[in-house]
């Protein structure tokens, strides 16, 4: 029994220490509307994508996943993970296989509490302006910053209730003897 | 020439009120590959269509599957009335202790869908695998998962008909294999290549959790060289998922996204090798974890989208073999619980 209201306890702390830390609202320092540039630099073999955000250091040192799909071929689509060549910049080459309209899709922070962009470009003769993205908070606005922690409590708690649950199952198991080979 | 009654003396004689013959299992091992099935299906219908409804195919496709798996163990919890020290009174019950699993995992499943919908409404459409509800929702089919395997290795130990310990034997690692596709699931957006969380994460848990069911599989040992064919079944249940996701991609009925197949089977030899030596556990997931790295390293340097750079092997190889340690030991310990208390003569 004692055993018990300890594990309860102890829950209850991890759920406030999840709360006390959403408190502290998203983990990126500036919520409001990061924007980036995206920029192709035609090249002899492919071209070179840079994308350069705004403020510069919103990233951190973090990665920045970027998607580029054809929007008239299906399946044509090329997806990468990128780290910063220098804060806030973001480099890759990619071969267009065709000229036409694409989309993009870019992200980076933590799941729902990153930031994405997207937006569509069009690439003719080879070359491709210049795009600027707006980047979007991940949640619906107006949302609390402690509501991604305590979901993650909440697994974690369910998590841990399965854990002890299997747990005391199998212990079960283990002490019915084997049967005589 | 055998006769009629020597041919019926060789099939495995059915017992009267055993899981299989009350139709648990079966369903129970069709549910869990099509949860599986469905689960990635969903991903690639998300990643290129979209998610306009909750009623998409995919979604019907896996809650069907997760009510009827509910249904039947709840049917099984129910019917199967042996007293065994496996079976757990309960109000005029004897509650199966992997039915009893598999039952809470797929009410967890069904009961944190709507949870799932009304995050999307009041908190947006989270676009990762690791949101907080899909994460509840993905606990509840590995726990109904696990339970299937522990509810096919308890039968196993109750049948006294050799044949039919061979039958459930072979049963608990169809079990396992799926349970390593549950596993490695959890990486699904690596796989798919739209990674919402850091690169790290792929290389550390790719190598750690398959660690733990090859290790299991290894140690409990229903026939030889158990780790390496659960592996193989996950990677034939991979291949097949595969054509799946390209035949209903032909017909409009999926994305055009394809999920990369971690390379296993060399991880899986070196475990049933190394435990025929009687190597310690640990030691083994370590290896496992090790080898896991190595060829999925060089698999991912094949293809043009998924990078391991060089900054996320150096922090990633560590914890990465740690994790795979504690997975080998871990794998040990539950095969050890189902494997039952060793009597001394």
């Amino acid at each position: 029994m004692r055993r018990r209201w300890l594990t309860l306890a102890a829950l209850l702390g991890l759920l406030g220490v999840a709360l006390a830390h959403g408190d502290g609202q998203n983990p990126l320092p500036d919520r409001h509307a990061p924007v980036g540039t995206l920029t192709f630099t035609p090249g002899p073999g492919s071209t070179t994508i840079e994308m350069r955000l705004e403020p510069h250091d919103v990233a951190g040192r973090g990665e920045l996943y970027l998607s580029l799909t054809s929007l008239e071929q299906r399946g044509l689509h090329h997806r990468r993970v990128l780290r910063p060549v220098e804060p806030g910049l973001y480099r890759m080459e990619y071969a267009f296989p065709r000229d036409g309209a694409w989309v993009f899709y870019v992200h980076f922070g933590t799941g729902q509490a990153g930031f994405v962009g997207q937006g569509r470009f069009t690439r003719a003769g080879g070359a491709v302006q210049a795009v600027r993205v707006e980047f979007g908070d991940g949640f619906a606005r107006e949302v609390p910053g402690y509501v991604q922690p305590l979901g993650y409590a909440a697994f974690g708690l369910l998590a841990l209730v399965a854990g002890v649950g299997a747990t005391f199952l199998l212990r079960r198991v283990r002490e019915v003897p084997q049967a005589p080979a | 020439m055998r006769s009629l009654q020597d041919l019926s003396r060789s099939r495995p004689a059915p017992r009267a009120h055993d899981l299989w013959s009350l139709g648990v299992l079966p369903v129970l091992a069709a549910g869990a590959l099509s949860g599986l099935l469905g689960v990635y299906w969903d991903i690639a219908w998300h990643i290129d269509i979209g998610r306009d409804t909750f009623f998409t195919l995919p979604h019907n496709f896996l809650y069907a599957g997760m009510a009827a798996v509910l249904f039947t163990s709840l049917y099984g919890l129910w019917r199967d009335r042996r007293a065994t020290p496996f079976h757990l009174p309960f109000r005029g019950l004897r509650l199966h202790a992997g039915v009893l699993m598999v039952a809470v995992g797929a009410a967890l499943v069904l009961l944190f869908a709507p949870m799932d919908e009304l995050w999307h409404r009041l908190f947006g459409t989270d676009l990762t695998l690791w949101a907080p509800m899909h994460l509840i929702g993905l606990l509840g089919l590995t726990l109904g998962g696990f339970g299937a395997l522990v509810s096919a290795w308890i039968e196993r130990r109750l049948a006294e008909d050799p044949a039919r310990r061979q039958f459930y034997g072979g049963l608990t690692l169809y079990f396992a294999a799926v349970l390593m596709g549950w596993s490695t699931l959890y990486l699904a957006e690596y796989e798919f290549n739209v990674p919402q969380f850091p690169s790290f994460f792929h290389p550390v848990l790719l190598a750690a959790l398959p660690a733990f069911l090859m290790v299991l599989a290894g140690r409990l040992a229903p026939r030889p060289w158990s780790a390496t064919w659960v592996t193989l079944a996950f990677s034939a249940i991979r291949l097949a998922f595969a054509g799946f996701l390209i035949g209903t991609s032909s017909l409009g009925l999926a994305g055009d996204s394809r999920p990369m197949i971690p390379l296993l089977l060399l991880s899986a030899l070196a475990v049933d090798g190394l435990l025929r030596y009687g190597t310690a556990p640990w030691l083994v997931g370590l290896v496992a974890g090790g080898v896991t790295l190595l060829s999925n390293w060089l698999l991912v340097g094949l293809g043009d989208g998924i990078v391991w750079y060089g900054a996320v092997m150096a922090t990633a190889v560590a914890p990465a073999l740690v994790l795979s340690a504690l997975a080998g030991w871990a794998g040990a310990a539950v095969a050890g619980s189902l494997k039952g208390r060793e009597v001394r003569a």
